[in-house]
């Protein structure tokens, strides 16, 4: 009687194990090892929570299509992030996806410390054409895929700030009524004026390769005395990165900052809705001209089979419309590179200013050289600067090194 | 806590990648047949019975070969790395143990030099599977109000650490230097470098506390709860600790002075938290004695003031020498012994009439108390000598019993 009544069972359940999926539709599983570069001086317990949160969230919305994946994550240095893979690379021990900027990107992919991968067209039309064509090799491939847009803002203490300033001449002149300006020194960070100064043009041929004119100088010592003139306001303040114009911020010490969108969360979660966001102020010359970062995903050397295709996978679902609208809208402060998201702009002045911030930078593209530089050519772009305003170097010593510079970054 | 034991199960899913679990089998591998291979070797190749010269070599071969098939071998590297610090700190032990004596060496090496050594290994493993920076930064628990993260927690316990075990040589440093300057005594030396450790480990738990990021008003709150409770639970050790701390302010009982215990002299080898550890000569002893012992009973020191005791042996003569001369040769005696000290001078006196001689002493005093048995045992030797030379006899005690006649019987 048992017997009868097992036999049945066995055949049934047998019958349901030996059932296996089409290796197409069975889900994967492992783990990936997700690398993250941040800033060195951004590094700390706040932002490594933010990244650790947004992983969970991203697992948690992958596991609806890989149900047995489970993502771990690094924070690194992005500056050591060349050394970390070296180190790593030898013991099969690499991330299997990272998440950087795109000019470390390029960086890793030239010393092939990356793999180098191809999507299909299918799923690079849906990105930003401009972000893919950055990442595209000469040989076809890609360094990563784009994954989303960080622009540059101004971040604003709404108690001693009633509207962000226009141009620069009206910023110069809030200060003067006792408004705490902050700015970096930080090359990156501080990009922006060189738009409304006039000086875009000239940096951007200097870049390119082309030979200093006395326009390109004239130009350039334009934007040095707006600096010097800034810096002889009694409430502007140079700061060495962005890192302390947020802390000071959040501190109360300073009423107004240019900062990367990305910020805005931690900037938010202190100050509450007292803080405003708005497009950084044009000039007489012209808009603004910051510096957008694109953060991409790479991939690394290492992987089994398996994790690479559960990385491609986690990329192609990071890219794709319905992430990419779920970033936006988690109020994450980045904006999608997937051209079928369109940011709600009209409900919000914060994503409004973003996509203002990211509009301004392509018009400057040359510029973006810079934010390619190796860290050594952007320390000295701050060194001089800081000498400059404390008066040790004169404006025309500061003007020939800043033409070296800019014309050594070119030809590097 | 879940969130560090998560990071590190999630080590385990690089063994995903076939070229790790390679690694990961050549290691394995070396370490199980070393012993087999070097048993199989070493009557062929006498150097390959040692297992410091087949390992390394092991490992060196197979990550070259790893290397040059373009597979990686940084981790069959970092084993080959570690193994050959591991070695090189009996080198280490060896350069040292020129400037250190055997038990403080000792001491260093096991509390020290072999933990910080295992410690940089550790890191080092885990700076391959992970960054040691973002581990850091993991929360492990809210504690007194404030959220400890495993790098603070970690950075806390190992300068506390560090400074109990430490803390030895530089205070023992400090305080050699205030003797050279100030001209304390050498029991005072070595209560100043007792209390100089002791200052900088209490001062390197209040600083964990505070890196820590505890509350501090949490903390003073629990600290008075469990002041009351263990005040009551483990009052023993509390109280032989709060002796300890004031017999070392007083100076009675510090490394280095001598105590009679049981007869005996002791010298004071240390003072701990809970006992002080004495040396009895005699026997080569440690005594362990707990620190109230001597915080509640009469304690007999030959160091207090100054180190000298003064010593007397006994000795007899027989009836018919001039008790002056005796005397006189007694005091020469002692005044020969190189470990007398010269004053005050030895003194010899008669003590008594006995029954068959005459009996004195010769008192002296003596630098170092530890020595009493041996000065005593010199000085009884050369009286025994002086006796000689001199035909002074030490008489055998003698009892004549005569036989009484009792009253006859009726």
């Amino acid at each position: 009687m048992a017997a009868g009544l097992l036999l049945p069972l066995m055949a049934i359940l047998g019958g349901c194990h030996g059932q296996r999926l089409q290796p197409m539709l069975r889900p994967l599983e492992g783990t990936l090892y997700i690398a993250v570069g941040v800033s060195q001086e951004a590094l700390d317990g706040e932002l490594q929570k933010e990244i650790r949160k947004r992983t969970a969230q991203l697992q948690a919305s992958f596991r609806t299509l890989q149900p047995k994946v489970r993502l771990q994550v690094e924070v690194f240095p992005e500056e050591n992030l060349r050394n970390e893979l070296l180190i790593r690379n030898r013991t099969g021990l690499s991330p299997d996806v990272l998440l950087v900027n795109e000019s470390t990107a390029q960086e890793l992919a030239r010393e092939r410390l990356i793999s180098t991968v191809r999507f299909p067209s299918v799923v690079l039309d849906q990105l930003d054409a401009g972000s893919v064509e950055r990442v595209r090799r000469s040989d076809g491939t890609l360094t990563g895929l784009p994954l989303e847009l960080q622009p540059q803002v101004a971040c604003f203490d709404r108690r001693h700030v009633q509207r962000s300033p226009a141009t620069l001449e009206e910023l110069l002149a809030l200060s003067a009524k006792g408004m705490e300006v902050g700015l970096s020194l930080d090359a990156v960070s501080l990009a922006w004026t060189l738009g409304p100064l006039g000086a875009i043009d000239a940096a951007g041929n200097l870049l390119a390769g082309e030979p200093e004119t006395t326009a390109t100088q004239a130009s350039l010592r334009g934007w040095l005395q707006w600096l010097r003139l800034a810096d002889r306001q009694q409430h502007v303040t140079f700061y060495p990165t962005e890192t302390e114009l947020l802390k000071q911020l959040m501190a109360g010490g300073l009423d107004w900052i240019p900062c990367r969108s990305i910020n805005i969360l931690r900037l938010r979660s202190r100050l509450g809705n007292n803080l405003g966001v708005a497009p950084l102020p044009s000039g007489p010359s012209g808009n603004a001209t910051p510096i957008t970062r694109e953060r991409v995903l790479s991939f690394g050397v290492n992987s089994s089979p398996v994790q690479r295709q559960l990385a491609l996978a986690l990329a192609r679902f990071a890219i794709s419309p319905l992430h990419q609208r779920e970033m936006v809208l988690r109020n994450l402060y980045v904006l999608p590179v997937n051209r079928e998201v369109a940011p709600p702009v009209r409900s919000s002045s914060v994503l409004a200013a973003m996509v203002e911030g990211r509009q301004q930078s392509m018009r400057g593209a040359t510029i973006r050289l810079v934010e390619g530089s190796t860290k050594g050519k952007r320390e000295a772009w701050q060194a001089l600067l800081t000498r400059f305003l404390f008066d040790d170097l004169s404006q025309q010593a500061t003007l020939e090194g800043l033409i070296g510079l800019l014309a050594r970054e070119r030809s590097r | 806590m879940s969130e560090l034991l998560l990071e590190i199960v999630g080590w385990f899913g690089y063994l995903q990648r076939i070229e790790v679990r390679v690694q990961v089998m050549v290691l394995l591998l070396v370490y199980l047949l070393q012993g087999p291979l070097r048993r199989r070797l070493a009557p062929r190749f006498p150097p390959a019975g040692k297992p410091n010269v087949v390992i390394p070599t092991l490992l060196g071969l197979l990550s070259l070969a790893l290397g040059l098939g373009g597979q990686p071998y940084g981790l069959v590297l970092l084993g080959l790395l570690l193994y050959l610090g591991w070695l090189g700190l009996e080198g280490v032990r060896l350069l040292l143990g020129r400037f250190i004596q055997p038990q403080p060496m000792q001491l260093l090496e096991t509390r020290l030099i072999r933990p910080a050594y295992l410690l940089v290994a550790a890191l080092l493993v885990i700076r391959v599977f992970d960054n040691p920076q973002d581990l850091a930064l993991i929360p492990i628990g809210d504690w007194f109000g404030s959220e400890v993260t495993l790098g603070s927690f970690f950075l806390a316990v190992l300068i506390v650490y560090v400074l109990a075990m430490g803390t030895g040589p530089p205070a023992q440093g400090v305080a050699w230097l205030v003797q050279r300057s100030v001209g304390i005594s050498n029991g005072s030396r070595r209560a100043l470098a007792l209390m100089i450790r002791y200052a900088a480990v209490a001062m390197g738990i209040v600083w964990a506390l505070d890196h820590v990021g505890f509350n501090r008003t949490a903390i003073l709150a629990v600290a008075g709860g469990l002041s009351v409770g263990l005040g009551f639970g483990i009052k023993e050790v509390f109280s032989n600790f709060v002796s300890g701390l004031w017999l070392l302010f007083e100076g009675s009982v510090r490394p280095g002075e001598v105590l009679f215990i049981d007869g005996d002299p002791c010298e004071v080898r240390s003072l701990g938290l809970r006992a002080a550890v004495l040396w009895r000569d005699r026997d080569n002893a440690e005594l362990v004695i707990p620190n109230q012992t001597f915080f509640t009973n009469t304690t007999v020191t030959y160091t207090g003031s100054d180190t000298m005791r003064r010593s007397q042996v006994l000795v007899s003569a027989a009836y018919h020498h001039d008790p002056e001369d005796v005397i006189a040769l007694l005091e020469a005696t002692a005044r020969g012994q190189s470990r007398i000290l010269p004053t005050p001078a030895p003194k010899g006196l008669l003590l008594r009439y006995g029954d068959s001689s005459i009996d004195y002493a010769l008192r002296f005093w003596i630098a170092n108390p530890m020595d009493n048995v041996s000065i005593c045992s010199d000085v009884q030797a050369g009286i025994w000598r002086a006796f000689r030379d001199r035909n002074i006899e030490i008489p055998f005690p003698q009892q004549v019993q005569y036989r009484v006649e009792g009253p006859p019987k009726s």
